[in-house]
């Protein structure tokens, strides 16, 4: 098999991972039970595993940096590399469900840290199930960014439930999100779309951002053009669909 | 040979109390499809509902009294309905209302000023029932506003409305999303790209134009609370008073500004949450209604499911009901979990089988392939602390097919570790399957008469001499700081234990209510799933048995 030869997967000319060895479905059901190691609480998230270079210990120092950007279903990482120098000092981390892609991620990371000496060290990658394990990695208040990008739009009605935007799940983004906190959903598909809105829209705790303040967003222009699924959007000439909100605390 | 028929078991027992009347010791048992009021000093049935009258099929295997006592919320399994009966004394066991719900609710309990009934289901979703279907005109209920009330509505019905595309009731939508319309397709001509795909695509939009008229509302008076991503398996709400109005160096909880002294804060104030437990290991602690989409900690540390909640209230010298920050969970793992909850954190897991005695392996079959590990069924209170009985923490532990009561005894309110508590266990002369307390030093147990000891799959043998009694006295004097104690062998012929059932059976015999299965295949499953559903919540258990389930 050609995985067996010096490591094929790597790209002979940028030493970054080559996609076609990280081929995977294109979806995964997030209802169904996960086999994989997941930490019982947030401070069992080992960030010396993910962030090497700024954690050399795994043991926990009190008041150290805390992840606050979490890509939801990252696919091939394409954002958290352009956020990466973008936030140099912002920790961040990418969460998939296939492992496939995860692998990939993983690897890309790994490679741009060996040929960017002291670049990328604040991008990782997880493979866990978002929908149902958020919570146990980040503790409440803890993030100040939330990308939910080209999410699987479940067609079918009766799916509808595994997607990964609902009322009920915001109430979970909610919580990890500190007040303040930004949300960004983009897509393809006009139907998932305006259901991601309009989940966002009632949701009590959250709030659009208007017009300039999305201008003003650096970030809201990566959304389409950093991400590989945006790109491919892009080139088949289609339309996205994008709604950001703010996480804000409504006078009690 | 004719089949052996066996006594049905009560699957759930409450305690009625109707104070200044000779109903204060009356008891609600669910027998089957029927729901009997008997009196457990005298076993006199003084009420019947059966839920077949209802159009309910299956089995009671829900049972919650309100806090005031004054109705009582059953779920019955086949048809997946929530009936309310009334419980006052001039219409005991009067239905009020039904509702039927889209999967098998899973648990069952009534919010702390029993407005609403709390129903978690299957899919993780919690459902606030109002105690009275409130009347909606039908022109109103399909053109909800759609939000009239800004953002405090956060669940309006209207996420109720949406259209069913599948005639099978099975197939029902997603309940939780945007507002309801017109079936259209996720897809449009610019997603799909392949010739099969835009064939699918044409396919789908002229069945649901065709579907379009047939679809069916869904009931609007169905309000989701939150929800779970994962199967819901136990639920309980609490109150906290923002203060005691005891001693002034209490520390208690304030929303706004986490433990302080007592004498802070506003005397009277209190606030509502709703406490949540699914088969992924979270136990999630969130506001109460209306607010339920505000979470306010997760309880982390177990391992597998969560499939008993029990959260201790106790009494203050003023008489003032409250309720602790002690939560006490159990489930798939070996330990009992005390909680802080309101703070999140773990106080200590209290073992379950006493570590310094072997277990001995329960008997049957060496092919029985049943899942032996230990499952928590039941965690209860067994009496509320007053100041006048000590201020003791009293909790019961009951384990899925297993024939034992344990209890946790802790004498002081603030434990601060495992060996606070001390540990006791009973052994009972069948599974235990639900109890209530009935006063300070007694409680009543629900026994399965059915099934063998230790067992949820063999059946008893109908004619042998010992028979197992359904309802079981239990005085905290034979076993409190006993280590594991055995019943008395001639116990069953007599004795305070086997009172109550004995004249329970007997005037359900003279009514005619009593109820006996035959023992054959079919029933032996049915009965399987109404008693035991608990250990099957643990990951992989179907996994041999079944094909990998949810794919397309």
């Amino acid at each position: 098999m050609l995985e067996n030869n010096a490591n094929p997967t790597l790209s002979k000319s940028t030493g970054l991972p080559r996609k076609r060895f990280y081929r995977a479905r294109a979806h995964s059901n997030p209802l169904s039970d996960s086999h994989f190691p997941i930490p019982i609480s947030p401070c069992q998230v080992d960030y010396s595993l993910h962030y090497p270079q700024l954690f050399p210990s795994s043991d926990k120092i009190d008041g150290a940096k805390k992840i606050q950007f979490a890509d939801v279903g990252c696919g091939f990482g394409g954002l958290l590399i352009s956020l990466s120098t973008l936030f140099p000092e912002t920790l961040m981390i990418g969460m998939e469900l296939r492992d496939k892609v995860t692998e990939y991620v993983k690897e890309r990371i790994l490679a741009l840290r060996v040929a960017n000496p002291g670049q990328y060290q604040n991008i990782s990658v997880v493979r866990t199930n978002s929908m149902k394990y958020i919570p146990n990695y980040f503790e409440k208040g803890q993030l100040s960014k939330m990308f939910f990008l080209f999410p699987d739009p479940h067609f079918k009605e009766k799916n509808h439930r595994r997607r990964v935007i609902s009322t009920h799940l915001l109430d979970e983004y909610a919580y990890c999100l500190g007040v303040g906190g930004i949300i960004y959903t983009i897509t393809d598909v006009e139907e998932l779309g305006e259901w991601m809105k309009a989940c966002l829209e009632s949701h009590p705790l959250f709030e659009a951002l208007t017009k300039e303040e999305l201008e003003a967003d650096p970030v809201v222009k990566l959304l389409t053009s950093a991400t590989e699924e945006g790109q491919k959007v892009a080139r088949n000439g289609g339309q996205t669909f994008q709604a950001v909100y703010r996480r804000f605390m409504p006078s009690q | 040979m004719s089949l052996q028929k066996l006594r049905h078991p009560f699957q759930c027992l409450t305690r009625l109390e109707i104070p200044g009347t000779d109903h204060d010791n009356l008891l609600l048992v669910a027998l089957g499809l029927r729901v009997l009021a008997v009196n457990h000093k005298t076993g006199a049935v003084v009420g019947s509902w059966n839920a077949e009258s209802a159009g309910s099929k299956g089995s009671i295997i829900q049972m919650n009294m309100s806090n005031r006592m004054d109705y009582v919320a059953l779920v019955t399994s086949e048809d997946k309905a929530v009936h309310i009966l009334s419980t006052s004394l001039t219409c005991l066991l009067l239905p009020l209302n039904k509702r039927t719900l889209p999967k098998r609710p899973s648990c069952i309990k009534w919010s702390y000023d029993d407005k609403h009934v709390l129903v978690g289901d299957k899919f993780g979703d919690v459902y606030a029932l109002p105690l009275h279907i409130p009347v909606i005109p039908v022109e109103e209920a399909v053109s909800l506003p759609a939000d009239e009330s800004g953002k405090t509505a956060e669940e309006t019905p209207k996420e109720d409305l949406k259209p069913t595309p599948a005639p099978d009731p099975e197939d029902v939508a997603a309940e939780d999303g945007p507002p309801a319309k017109r079936y259209k397709p996720s897809a449009s001509e610019l997603t799909v790209h392949s010739g099969r795909n835009r064939q699918a695509l044409e396919n789908q939009k002229r069945t649901a134009a065709m579907k379009h008229d047939q679809r069916k509302a869904h009931d609007p008076t169905l309000n989701i609370a939150l929800g779970h991503v994962s199967m819901l398996t136990a639920l309980t709400c609490t109150r906290v008073a923002s203060t005691r109005a005891t001693a002034d160096d209490t520390m208690c909880y304030s929303r706004e500004q986490g433990y302080i002294w007592s004498d802070e804060v506003n005397i009277g104030e209190y606030h509502d949450y709703i406490i949540t437990a699914d088969r992924d290991e979270h136990i999630r602690i969130s506001r109460g209604l209306p607010q339920t989409h505000i979470i306010e900690n997760y309880c982390f540390g177990h391992t597998s499911f969560i499939s008993a909640l029990c959260v201790c209230d106790g009494q203050d010298s003023g008489g003032y009901h409250y309720a602790g920050n002690l939560l006490f969970s159990g489930g798939g793992d070996d330990w009992i979990g005390v909680w802080d909850w309101l703070k999140g954190t773990l106080i200590c897991k209290i073992p379950l089988d006493d570590p310094t005695q072997q277990q001995p392996q329960p008997p049957g079959a060496p092919d029985d392939k049943t899942d032996r590990r230990t499952a928590v069924s039941g965690i209860w209170q067994w009496a509320i602390p007053t100041p006048t009985t000590d201020d003791w923490i009293r909790i019961a532990i009951a384990c899925e097919g297993e024939p034992r009561i344990i209890t946790l005894t802790c004498t002081s309110l603030a434990p601060k570790s495992a060996s606070d508590f001390e540990r006791a266990e009973y052994k009972l002369p069948g599974n235990m399957l639900d109890m209530e307390y009935i006063d300070t030093e007694t409680i009543i147990i629900s026994l399965d008469s059915m099934h063998e000891v230790s067992s949820t799959e063999t059946l008893r043998d109908a004619n042998s001499e010992k028979s197992c009694p359904r309802l079981f006295l239990l005085h905290n004097s034979e076993f409190l700081f006993a280590t594991t104690q055995e019943p008395d062998d001639n116990a069953d012929t007599g004795g305070v234990p086997f009172d109550v059932d004995q004249k329970v059976a007997a005037s359900l015999a003279e009514k005619g209510l009593d109820v006996e299965i035959e023992a054959t295949p079919e029933n032996q499953a049915k009965m399987k799933d109404v008693l035991y559903g608990i250990r099957s919540l643990r990951k992989g258990f179907y996994e041999k048995a079944q094909e990998p389930a949810e794919e397309e």
